[in-house]
């Protein structure tokens, strides 16, 4: 089945990302970053370029390197909007056949959807380089307020570009689905979208299966590149008033106050404060000057907060021109990368007076929607394969009335996993699963979903049979549980049908009494713990009297004798307070005997961590 | 003979009947199952070895960003060995920035090749400024401004020069 690509064609930046395994994912590109410029130039070498390298060479090539094509894409020659643009564009703008308009790059006349196009062909051939296979088809998306001419012209560059374009979705939208709201009923959402270059404000309302645009508004002129230049200009008047020097006339140095304003910008999302540094800025007679400036996050909120300001005043205008309030909208979300600033989070937020949705990558959460569109469209979940969860856990009960999870809940079926236990007494013939269902460490307080014996068991020393137990669940989420003694190969099973089909009520009511029993149920699970391994150390210190007792001083036999008593009544009381010292005393004295006797023995009973084969014992019932 | 023609018949009346319908629709189930099983497999190899890229190029470049920034420290040590006057001086500079260079070279990173004369290429230097020349070749590299950068091949800094006009 063929990829379809989601690809959101940016005004400055475009991104493309793609759905696999019922995830989008983010491409890169052959430069191997995850946004593209929307850039094209002809150099003057003659060579096409297309992405950063366009734009590298962009300030010695400005008439025929052509950026912000989507700002003239599907309008015509005598719009305002081009008339006015015109002259803020570096590149020559032509009036075309049937007033239509071109674009002039290296003396030749293009139609702005063939230099997007041109844009979408390296999208195009990157991704098949990435992904190892032919792309056929795309979702691409558009502004929301692109009318059909803008869309179609939208459509002819992707067809140009060798997409079969399988829909051109407005941007807001794919915001939207990115964020799965398209499964939601009857509410409305604003997508605050504040890009390099320009802010657009939507308003969505999901129905059943449609998401509509019922509003539109923003600014096309105003951006996070608008921040990057207040803050530069800021910071040359700064140093005039300082030097005494205008680093504005100097290429070089407003080229590296440039970036640093931009970096100043990234950093104060995170930090509080920042220092500007850029040693060597320029020169004088005196010798060389630096800029050295701190920065802090009030004083560029103070530089750009006419922006915030006006971009909330925007959001007011569009939700009255759509007749809402801003009660009536259910969910914002956030795009774009200047929306990591806090002060403008803040400000979104006190103006709605809830949270803001910016989980999804601003800078990326366009394209990913597009691909979830395209997963839609290509079929990516089909009914057939969906794979159903395990809600709750599925264990055993093992010593000390303990549930031991054998699957744990939410893994996907089918699914199959063994675990090899042991017995807990000596010569003991059988061992009872008890198979359980829930989230609670003790036995009792899970659902009991069935229990069998294995018998047959050779009698030897607790620890030593090998028991393999298996959970196997198919997807049917019919539940087989087999144990198998390892040395006879006896076997004994449980079929249980329709262990993963509880009612949510169900679910839901054992999942909350785990959370509400939380701490209870941890202490209730250390003190049995600690009632194992003093069970487990009291058996060691029998066993060692019982082989070795001749072999040592009769004095160091009673001290055993004696810790163990202890440790036994200290057990049979339940007081773990009391077990823990007794165990420690007990394995104290146990080290004595083994600096004489055992020196060449490396066990240490008291304080082996357990292993599965040998002390996580099921229930040693007898049947 | 007769026996033969008579299972057939038979056979001839078995095709309308719900044995045969529900075997053909078995049987569909079936292919249509194989077919999402072997896409399910195949999705599965496909990511083991996609994640297995993805875990080197995790490891190639999860230090991008710090060396990124290291970056304009090396800068600062190149225009710091350019505006002394004294040859020792310069010379201890160059060697505090040759060290640091070294850490960074085992971590991947490199210079991009660029040099005065030499031809201009978008993909490897950015350009910043043209310079009038009368004996330079025309789209030729002028100056070299600073230096350029490559992560295990990776351009994550163009190195910016002055092109002849």
């Amino acid at each position: 089945m063929a990829k379809i690509l989601g690809i959101d064609l940016g005004t400055t930046n475009s991104a493309v990302a793609i759905m696999e395994g019922g995830q989008p994912r983010v491409l890169e590109n052959s430069e191997g970053n995850r946004l593209t410029p929307s850039v094209v130039a002809v150099s003057k070498s003659g060579e096409k370029l297309v992405g950063v390298t366009a734009k590298r060479q962009a300030i010695v090539n400005p008439t025929n390197t052509i950026f912000s094509v989507k700002r003239l894409i599907g309008r015509r020659f005598s719009d305002a909007v081009i008339q006015h643009d015109r002259k803020l564009l570096p590149y020559e703008i032509k009036e075309g056949s049937n007033g239509s308009l071109e674009v002039m790059m290296s003396g030749k006349g293009y139609r702005p959807e063939e230099i997007s196009a041109q844009v979408l062909m390296k999208l195009k051939s990157d991704a098949e380089e990435k992904l190892g296979e032919k792309i056929e088809e795309a979702v691409i998306t558009c502004p929301a307020y692109f009318d059909d001419s803008q869309r179609a012209a939208t459509k002819a560059a992707g067809e140009v570009a060798g997409f079969k374009v399988r829909r051109v979705l407005p941007e807001p939208t794919a915001a939207a689905l990115a964020y799965g709201f398209n499964k939601r009923k009857n509410e409305r959402i604003l997508v605050y979208d504040f890009g390099g270059g320009t802010f657009d404000i939507s308003i969505l309302e999901i129905g059943d299966d449609v998401i509509e645009v019922k509003g539109i508004g923003g600014d096309t002129h105003l951006g996070g590149d608008d921040f990057d230049r207040r803050i530069m200009d800021f910071l040359i008047v700064e140093y005039k008033k300082q030097e005494g020097i205008d680093l504005s006339k100097d290429n070089l140095a407003v080229q590296r106050l440039k970036e640093a304003a931009e970096r100043a910008k990234h950093e104060l999302s995170t930090t509080f404060e920042t220092e500007i540094n850029l040693p060597f800025i320029t020169s004088d007679s005196a010798g060389p000057k630096h800029f050295v400036m701190k920065m802090t996050r009030s004083q560029l909120e103070e530089l750009v907060r006419d922006y915030i300001e006006r971009s909330i005043e925007l959001v007011g205008e569009t939700l009255q021109r759509a007749k809402l309030t801003k009660g009536d909208i259910n969910e914002i979300i956030l795009v774009g990368g200047q929306t990591r600033m806090p002060a403008m989070q803040e400000a979104v937020k006190t103006y709605f007076g809830k949270e803001a949705h910016k989980d999804v990558n601003p800078d990326e959460v366009v394209a990913v929607g597009a691909a979830v569109q395209a997963g839609i469209l290509q079929g990516e979940v089909r009914d057939v394969l969906l794979l159903d969860a395990t809600p709750l856990s599925f264990g055993i009960e093992t010593l000390g009335s303990v549930m031991t999870v054998m699957i744990s809940k939410n893994t996907t079926v089918p699914t199959a996993r063994s675990e090899t236990f042991s017995t807990a007494a000596d010569n003991q013939t059988s061992v009872e699963i008890h198979v359980l269902q829930g989230e609670r460490p003790m036995a009792g307080d899970n659902k009991s979903l069935g229990r069998f014996i294995l018998d047959g068991i050779p009698p030897s020393p607790r620890g030593i049979p090998q028991v393999e137990v298996t959970f196997d669940i198919d997807t049917n989420g019919i539940l087989s549980v087999t144990a198998a003694d390892k040395a006879t190969n006896k076997k004994q099973s449980i079929r249980i049908e329709g262990s993963t089909g509880l009612s949510k009520d169900e679910i839901e009511r054992l999942r909350k009494e785990a959370e509400i029993h939380l701490d209870e149920d941890k202490k209730k699970k250390e003190t049995v713990e600690t009632k194992n391994m003093a069970d487990n150390l009291v058996y060691q210190g029998e066993k060692s009297l019982r082989e070795w007792g001749d072999k040592v001083a009769a004095e160091v036999k009673e001290k055993i004798q004696k810790a163990i008593d202890e440790l036994k009544s200290a057990k049979d009381a339940g007081d773990s307070d009391k077990i823990k010292p007794a165990m420690e005393q007990l394995s104290v004295v146990l080290q004595e005997v083994g600096k004489n006797m055992y020196a060449n023995q490396q066990q240490n009973p008291s304080s082996d961590q357990p292993t599965p084969e040998q002390d996580q014992n099921p229930e040693n019932q007898q049947p | 003979m007769a026996d033969d023609i008579k299972e057939q018949k038979n056979d001839e009346n078995d095709a309308g009947s719900p044995v045969v319908d529900e075997l053909t629709q078995c049987q569909k189930l079936r292919d249509e199952y194989l077919a999402g099983w072997q896409r399910a497999r195949a999705d599965f190899i496909n990511y083991q070895k996609q994640e297995s890229e993805r875990i080197t190029h995790i490891l190639q470049f999860s230090r991008e960003d710090l060396i990124s920034d290291i970056l304009t420290v090396m800068d600062s040590f190149d225009l710091a060995s350019a505006n002394v006057h004294s040859e020792p001086e310069r010379k201890s500079y160059e060697l505090i920035r040759s060290q640091l260079m070294n850490i960074l070279k085992k971590s991947g990173l490199d210079y991009v090749k660029a040099e005065v004369g030499g031809v201009f290429d978008p993909t490897q230097h950015e350009v910043v400024e043209t310079v009038k020349t009368k004996d330079g070749t025309s789209q030729a590299i002028g100056e070299v401004v600073s230096r350029g950068y490559a992560l295990h091949g990776k351009v994550i800094r163009a190195a910016r020069v002055k092109i002849n006009e």
